[in-house]
């Protein structure tokens, strides 16, 4: 187990990269637990929205975490082929906890060096900055490493209210 | 094992004496029997033999003055009086205190230099014999480092004989001989006596013997210390001039050195009595979780193997199945009751709390427990613990009357607090009961409304003033004492046991006593629940808070002031979708379900309307993430025959959030 804690590590180099939309991003390998076939989500009542449901991993139930909602990115229509989820150790509050969550794809683990690792370019993007730490540019591709801390910070759209319905 | 485990399992152990010390010192208030002496002193030595072997130095010293202070007891220099145990118990408490705090540190040193030591060694020597006090010179540690030098240092001769199983048994009889080396200059003879002849001999079986000869003194308890562990082993341990007596005078007359070897052997023998324990294994918690949450798979597993098999008319394959449906459920009791402790593992706790109770408020009570060997789960016990103490202490300090009230009254000058535990069917139930002045309704009502909880125009039953107690910021003290009172007490009895999936109730009869009683589930990891569908999801609902299931009959709906309800039998119902406690998305209107699932919680049934009714079954229940703990309305999840995950829902906790939402939006 080498579990890395420390998000702004970027001396962690071993990455894996998965896409969500036309993004490629990176996390630390250290905290990938495994990759699977995407699982049924059940909708937890009342839950925050990041995190709207649970999943069945080899019988183990693990929150599901909505990185897209998190990212701004739009929700996806359906899964493809492709559409694998994670399972991840995220720090929350000081703790790892299991997560899962889905990318359109898996692509590869990747040694990226922290020289290699630029500002993010100012070209409009709509990513909340403090989830990103910086860019890389592998051959042809820009890889966003993100900053695990924020990326899964699950209190940062606050919790769907209770009263929504109440009131509807 | 490395360092850090040994220290951690040392820890334990000593964790585990302290406990069971704490009840033998209590059991010597009611009359000391040589027996319970013997065994608070063998717990003693154990505890300052282990502490010194891990390097719990401050520790070992203390507990020296502990055990001598029963060695005098033991051997009947001076008598077990309450004054004594009251010292013990403190210096008890002060070894809990020790085993906190790393050995050899600023802080181990303090507390063992600390007045709290120096006070409780004085009161455990208070009555003792002529000479056995400890000079006031001695720092603790003097003490430790050369325990009884005077009498004790001299080159002894050690024999040490192996138990025939100590090999097999994992012991080390080489190690122990150089450890005896350690401690001085010696010789040491090998006996092969007892070695067979090489067609007959065992491998595995210990047949060596030594024979250490010191050339210098060295301290007999150090020596006695390295046996500690190896309780099996024969070992003598003499004086030269004992040992040349023994040689020329082969006497039956029993030498001052054979008593006291005698002695060795008979604690030895004592030792075996209580070996038994070692039957018990101790296993980390955690590893029990793995294999309760690998068989709750195995379980899903295997109801899913039974389902395929269905379909297949195959006699062989069906009975290969039974089979092992049959084993897998047994698997699953088992390891169930692997959690599962005697409630007599905290009632022992609670004889502590009434006796320091009592006395510091001069109040003569007896506590007398029922159904110790009830057993729950330890999740459960674990949690009940306080909540447990907080009733006991109103139960002392409000329930029972002083001697004097009691005289008056007529009722025996000491006051009785039962503690009772049993089982029915799932649950377990347990009940505080005093005998003391019952709960005023009167004074109860006088205070919930000076609360601001009920209004003066209220009018409420006797009963349901009592149920007020439980209310958060109620408290029947007149004055605020700091042994309850502060009316959180029984606020957090009542969360605890709705956090448990329990109910909590009071009975009172005036001037008779009050009767506290908890009704919980035995266990935590299972769940008998009802399986209902709401669209594409499954939830489950736990049987203990289902009633019944009904269908709205066609002209049993209406509503009342815009609100459905439903008539069962005569009993007017709210009638409540589930999905709209759940905030799931409403049902479409075209599908009138007519399903109607009767919920009991906090005293009321409500109605809830649901899409099926598909069933009941045991289930295991998965504890939500931290990112979903705090989610009220959800006791966990659980994982169908399917593999879809279900959420068990807690039936008591929605509904009071649809209550509270109401209050908002009206």
């Amino acid at each position: 187990m080498n579990t890395s804690m420390n998000s702004a590590d970027s001396s962690d180099a071993r990455v894996l990269v998965f896409s969500l939309g036309d993004d490629s991003f990176a996390l630390p390998v250290s905290n990938v637990r495994e990759i699977v076939t995407p699982q049924p989500i059940t909708p937890v009542p009342n839950a925050p929205l990041l995190v709207p449901g649970l999943v069945n991993v080899r019988g183990g139930i693990l929150p599901y975490f909505n990185l897209r909602e998190r990212l701004g990115l739009p929700p996806v229509p359906e899964q493809t082929l492709g559409t694998r989820f994670i399972v991840y150790d995220a720090p929350q509050g000081g703790r790892l906890i299991r997560l899962a969550f889905d990318a359109d794809s898996v692509d590869s683990v990747a040694e990226l060096d922290a020289e290699g690792l630029a500002d993010m370019p100012d070209m409009g993007t709509t990513l909340p900055p403090e989830c990103l730490l910086g860019v890389h540019r592998n051959d042809q591709r820009m890889i966003i490493r993100l900053d695990q801390t924020e990326a899964f910070n699950a209190e940062f759209h606050g919790f769907s209210k209770f009263d929504k319905r109440t009131s509807a | 094992m490395n360092l850090d485990q040994i220290a951690q399992s040392f820890l334990a152990e000593a964790q585990d004496i302290l406990e069971e010390l704490e009840q033998e010192l209590l059991e010597l208030d009611s009359g000391a029997t040589p027996d319970q002496i013997d065994a608070v002193f063998r717990a003693l030595h154990t505890i300052k033999g282990s502490a010194a072997m891990f390097g719990f130095v401050e520790l070992a010293g203390f507990a020296h003055h502990f055990e001598t202070a029963f060695e005098d007891v033991r051997v009947g220099r001076r008598q077990v009086s309450t004054s004594l145990v009251d010292a013990a118990l403190s210096a008890r408490d002060l070894l809990q205190k020790f085993l906190a705090v790393p050995p050899e540190t600023p802080e181990a040193i303090a507390l063992a230099k600390g007045d709290e030591a120096k006070g409780i060694i004085d009161r455990l020597y208070e009555d003792a014999p002529e000479g056995r006090a400890p000079k006031p010179k001695n720092s603790q540690s003097d003490a430790m480092q050369s325990t009884d030098a005077s009498d004790d240092l001299a080159a002894w001769i050690v024999t040490f004989v192996p138990h025939i199983d100590d090999l097999r048994n994992g012991s080390r009889p080489d190690l122990l001989v150089s450890e005896l080396l350690e401690l001085g200059q010696a010789l040491v003879a090998l006996d092969p006596q007892r070695v067979p002849d090489l067609t007959e001999l065992e491998p595995s079986d210990a047949c060596l013997a030594w024979e250490i000869t010191y050339q210098e003194p060295v301290s007999k308890q150090a020596v006695q210390d390295v046996f500690v562990f190896n309780e099996e082993a024969e070992v003598t341990i003499v004086s030269p001039e004992d040992k040349a007596q023994q040689m020329d005078v082969q006497t039956e007359q029993p030498t001052a050195a054979n008593a006291q070897d005698s002695k060795i052997s008979d604690s030895i023998e004592k030792a075996h009595s209580t070996a038994q324990k070692s039957d018990f294994l101790r296993v980390p918690a955690t590893r029990v979780d793995q294999i309760m949450d690998d068989l709750g798979e195995l379980v899903i597993a295997q109801s899913r193997l039974s389902q395929m098999v269905d379909g297949h008319a195959d006699p062989n394959l069906d009975a290969a199945v039974e089979d092992v449906e049959r084993l897998v459920h047994a698997l699953r009791d088992s390891a169930l009751s692997m959690r599962m402790l005697p409630v007599e593992s905290v009632f022992g706790r609670f004889r502590r709390v009434v006796r320091d109770l009592s006395s510091s408020l001069g109040k003569s009570v007896e506590l007398v427990t029922l159904g110790g060997e009830t057993e729950v789960d330890k999740n459960v016990l674990d949690r009940l613990t306080d909540p447990l103490v907080h009733m006991l202490r109103n139960a002392l300090d409000h329930g029972l009357e002083s001697s004097d009230e009691r005289i008056a009254a007529g009722k025996p000058a000491e006051g009785k607090v039962f503690l009772a535990a049993k089982q029915e069917g799932g649950e377990v139930i347990l009940q505080i009961l005093d005998d003391g002045r019952g709960l005023n309704a009167k004074k109860i009502r006088e205070r919930a409304v000076e609360k601001g909880l009920i209004a003066q125009s209220d009018s409420l039953t006797d009963g349901e003033l009592y149920q007020m107690i439980f209310h958060p910021g109620f408290s029947t003290a007149a004055k605020v004492s700091d042994v309850s009172g502060r009316g959180v007490g029984m606020d957090a009895v009542q969360t605890t046991v709705d956090a448990l999936g329990g109910t909590v109730s009071v009975d009172t009869r005036s001037n008779q006593g009050t009767s506290i009683t908890l009704r919980l589930p035995v266990s935590l990891a299972i769940v008998d629940g009802l399986r209902v569908r709401l669209g594409a999801h499954v939830c489950v609902l736990p049987l203990n808070s289902v009633e019944e299931c009904v269908e709205i009959p066609k002209d049993g709906k209406s509503t009342r002031h815009g609100r459905r309800i439903l008539d069962l039998r005569g009993a007017v119902l709210p009638l409540v979708p589930l999905s709209d406690l759940l905030g799931w998305a409403p049902r479409d209107e075209n599908n009138h379900s007519d399903r109607v699932v009767i919920v009991r919680a906090d005293g009321q049934r409500t109605g809830l309307v649901v899409d099926d009714v598909l069933g009941q079954s045991q289930t295991v229940v998965k504890p939500l993430s931290a990112l979903h703990a705090q989610q009220a309305g959800l006791s966990g999840a659980t994982i169908l025959g399917d593999g879809a995950v279900a959420m068990i829902l807690d039936v008591a906790g929605l509904l009071q959030i649809s209550r509270e939402n109401k209050q908002v939006a009206a």
